[in-house]
């Protein structure tokens, strides 16, 4: 009998034995793969009996969102930017505020140590909240504005993203997710109507948002079921929602470190009013303020020329052009449909790189091309868009003449200036514009 | 002769449903002619876990294959799936009847044999979920943990006047471990329910109101029972507290299993006939809802993505913690448990199934469906697996063992 003990006894360790030396192989096996991303649940039920008796629509409403915020929230980060990145549009005669206060802008964390987050233009980022660790950022799309951080690693939380196949459907509620000093936070929006809007930056169909200030720029928006439905960014006519598998798609080009060269044909527009469209003879298009004599189109193009096509599509605007250029790699034949005298004419170009010296990729770059005016100081010939001349409000005309301790600087002393002032730091320009004066912050 | 090991779970006890069952633990060579030849064939007999036969059912009536439970339908069938549930809870509450020392040993080993179980599923499938990243609405610990308690429970099958000492004390311990796991439960259930930021304290303190709900509707239905003039009052006062059990319950997003097992503890501890009365009732009604709740869930199931990863988990690590959970009682109070209970509760039974059911109710999109898909596969396999593991007939002594040279 003892002998028939033992050996069940014996069986029995040997099963339990066995059993546990899979499970721990089968566990760490198991943990090493990552779920993937897939459709996400139908909307959530209630109570048993609560289910046969109506409820608020409202009530209803919240609740979606609370059930939401539990689903989407471990996937959001909230990054402080500073004042510099607040100012995402120029406006030379609105004379800028002294004092910015600074943006919480959300990144949605894409890999346990990578999130994206569409931050102005020149942004810095101070802090994440609720962490220590301050993020930093790895690489940044020129033209979209789209960031990949560095934040700290977390168990990414797979993102359901919304199918663009199937249409999103209107009229229906979405939820935004924006940034506060707190964290992260959802609220409802409802989308009356989405019209699909081809943008050039993004290369994709974005949706137009019926009516502006519905969320602020860089809001992650999802569907109530969690999907991400994608991004709300700047498009020609207002905010627009970046489909989430387009966001996803730059995104893993940003994460393989795809080459962000921007392309450049040295010109300067602006858009055209109509005693311009009256003077050039142009219906549409955008007019060259400047052609760098040294850049791409400094034979072809001169100022006065509009331009209404590129490669036989449309200008309607000075961002639709900028973008259409910043888009090509450079080295790209380009024709240029034009409007000089009253006639048309075709010109080929090719793409140079952007050096523009400031921009997303060199945020601390001045950004200005100078010319000296003796015993005044130095008249500004042109100022690159997206510097930090340009943030802080310098047009070509105007002339500086105070900078810092300096009077009537030359353009040596103005670069050596603001070479040696230091990260973040606040320069006083004193500038003489159509007679006036003025004082503008040139941030570095 | 008294039949002191009586399996009086899903089945409540010998009933002529049960009796004249094949037994399963049969090779599989001898046991299909067999099955063929008797109501097992139809499920009408528990040679074959009802779990085998009603859950594929319920997936086949269910939206997506027939349509006869359709959505609709299954919302309807809410409140007598609590019903139900009350009343498994009920014969849960009436097996914690410790007559001797004994007894309080066999509950015991259950406890420890069930909580381990809880253990090892909760913190491998908590770890497997930190890793793989899977979105989920509910919390990762709180899936886990549900997920845990729907892996401790365990059917050691039915008892038969031929059936060994040590099979015997597997079937009572089964019935035993079911306890903690639906202590917890009631917990899991409230933080589940709950609409707010799910809190320990206030689920603890749910848990106290839900055992207080189910002890003063005992007390109510004992005193109106008691008193009957007849045995059709006596069935109907008996079928109306149940169904305050359940609906009540329901009503206050609390456990019905756990409110039924307090009111089953509580007849089963007070004088008189009020466990036998209520036994005999029950027995009535509870294949018809022990059915239906299989019906339902195999009909509320469905096949996503995040079920079957949790499928995988759920079945190992349920394996790996009743080997362990067995293999642990069996050393800490080896006077009265065999030295491989391990192996006779790896099949599941369908305690698992009802909560896993209950946490859909209140939990169906946001994981609670994923979370009963997963342990209703894990159930099936579970009972394929115990085909494989549990000792038969020709493996057991025929004489007398360790447990029975120490009787209590």
């Amino acid at each position: 009998m003892s002998r028939l003990s033992l050996g069940r006894v014996r069986r029995e360790t040997r099963l339990l034995a066995a059993t546990l030396v899979v499970s721990i192989a089968a566990l760490f096996l198991l943990a090493r793969f990552r779920y993937p991303a897939q459709e996400a649940a139908g909307t959530a039920t209630t109570q048993p009996l609560a289910r046969l008796a109506a409820t608020a629509p409202y009530e209803e409403l919240a609740a979606s969102i609370e059930r939401l915020e539990a689903r989407v929230l471990p996937s959001l980060l909230i990054v402080r930017v500073d004042a510099a990145g607040t100012r995402d549009t120029f406006e030379p005669l609105v004379q800028s505020t002294p004092v910015d206060s600074p943006r919480f802008v959300p990144a949605l964390r894409v890999r346990d140590d990578r999130a994206i987050a569409i931050l102005p233009p020149g942004a810095r980022i101070q802090r994440m909240i609720g962490s220590r660790e301050v993020p930093t950022i790895v690489t940044t799309d020129p033209v979209r504005g789209l960031a990949l951080l560095d934040v700290p690693t977390e168990p990414a939380v797979v993102t359901s993203v919304w199918d663009s196949s199937t249409p999103l459907s209107t009229p229906r509620y979405v939820a935004t997710a924006e940034g506060t000093r707190g964290g992260p936070t959802l609220r409802p929006l409802f989308l009356g109507r989405t019209d699909a809007i081809l943008d050039l930056r993004w290369d994709a169909a974005l949706l137009a948002l019926g009516g502006a200030g519905a969320a602020p720029v860089g809001s992650f928006v999802f569907a109530l079921d969690g999907r991400l439905a994608g991004v709300i960014a700047d498009a020609e006519g207002g905010p627009a929602i970046v489909p989430a598998e387009t966001l996803m798609r730059v995104s893993d080009r940003l994460a393989r470190g795809a080459p962000l060269t921007t392309g450049d044909l040295g010109l300067t527009t602006q858009a055209l009013t109509p005693a311009l469209a009256m003077a050039t003879g142009a219906q549409f298009g955008v007019i060259v303020a400047f052609a760098d004599p040294t850049g791409p189109t400094g034979k072809n193009v001169r100022v006065g020329d509009v331009v209404w096509g590129i490669n036989g599509e449309m200008v309607y605007s000075v961002e639709g052009f900028g973008d259409r250029v910043a888009r090509m790699p450079p080295g790209t034949l380009v024709k240029l449909s034009l409007m000089r005298d009253g006639q048309k004419l075709d010109v080929e170009a090719v793409v140079g790189e952007h050096d523009g010296g400031p921009s997303f990729d060199a945020p601390g770059g001045l950004g200005l091309v100078l010319r000296q005016a003796d015993g005044l100081g130095s008249e500004v010939m042109r100022v690159f868009p997206r510097s930090a001349a340009a943030y802080a409000g310098l047009a070509p005309g105007d002339l500086i003449i105070h900078l810092g301790d300096a009077s009537a600087p030359a353009p040596s002393t103005i670069q050596r200036l603001y070479r040696d002032a230091t990260s973040g730091s606040v320069l006083v320009v004193g500038v003489e514009r159509r007679g006036r004066h003025i004082v503008l912050a040139l941030t570095k | 002769m008294p039949r002191p090991f009586e399996k009086s779970r899903e089945i409540g006890g010998p009933d002529p449903i049960d009796v004249g069952v094949s037994d399963r633990r049969l090779p599989l060579r001898a046991l299909v002619p067999r099955l063929l030849r008797r109501r097992a064939a139809l499920g009408l007999a528990p040679a074959i876990a009802p779990a085998v036969i009603f859950v594929p059912l319920g997936v086949l009536m269910g939206p997506a294959f027939l349509g006869l439970l359709s959505p609709d339908v299954l919302v309807h069938l809410d409140a007598v799936v609590s019903v139900g549930l009350a009343a498994l809870g009920v014969f849960v509450g009436m097996a914690l009847k410790l007559q001797s020392a004994r007894d309080r040993a066999l509950l015991g080993a259950g406890c420890v044999e069930s909580s381990l179980t809880i253990a090892f599923v909760t913190g491998a499938v908590w770890y497997l979920l930190t890793k793989w990243g899977m979105p989920l609405t509910l919390p990762v610990p709180l899936v886990a943990l549900t997920l845990g308690i729907c892996a401790a429970a365990s059917s050691a099958g039915l008892v038969e006047a031929s059936s060994d000492v040590r099979h015997r004390t597997a079937t009572r311990i089964a019935d035993l471990d079911d306890a903690l796991p639906i202590l917890v439960g009631g917990a899991v259930v409230a933080l589940v329910a709950s609409t707010d930021a799910p809190r320990v304290s206030d689920a603890l303190v749910w848990t106290g109101r839900t055992c207080l709900v189910g002890l003063t509707i005992a007390v109510a239905g004992w005193l109106l029972f008691e008193r009957a003039h007849s045995d059709a009052e006596r069935g109907v006062f008996i079928i109306g507290t149940l169904v305050l059990l359940g609906g009540s319950a329901a009503y206050l997003s609390a456990s019905p299993l756990l409110s039924g097992m307090t009111a089953g503890l509580f007849w089963t501890w007070t004088p008189g006939r009020a466990e036998q009365m209520v036994r005999e009732s029950l027995r009535k009604f509870q294949h018809p809802l022990i059915v239906l709740l299989l019906l339902v869930a195999g009909a509320s199931c469905r096949p996503t993505v995040a079920a079957v990863w949790l499928f995988a988990p759920l079945v190992l690590f349920r394996l790996a913690g009743k080997l362990a959970g067995g293999w642990v009682a069996a050393r800490l109070l080896e006077e009265v448990t065999p030295g491989d209970l391990g192996t006779y509760l790896v099949a599941p039974g369908l305690l698992g199934i009802a909560f896993a059911l209950n946490v859909d109710q209140w939990a169906g999109a946001r994981g609670g469906t994923d979370i009963l898909t997963a342990t209703v596969a894990a159930t099936l396999a579970g009972e394929a697996l115990a085909m494989l593991l549990v000792p038969t007939k020709g493996d057991a002594p025929t004489e007398a063992t360790r447990t029975e040279a120490t009787p209590a």
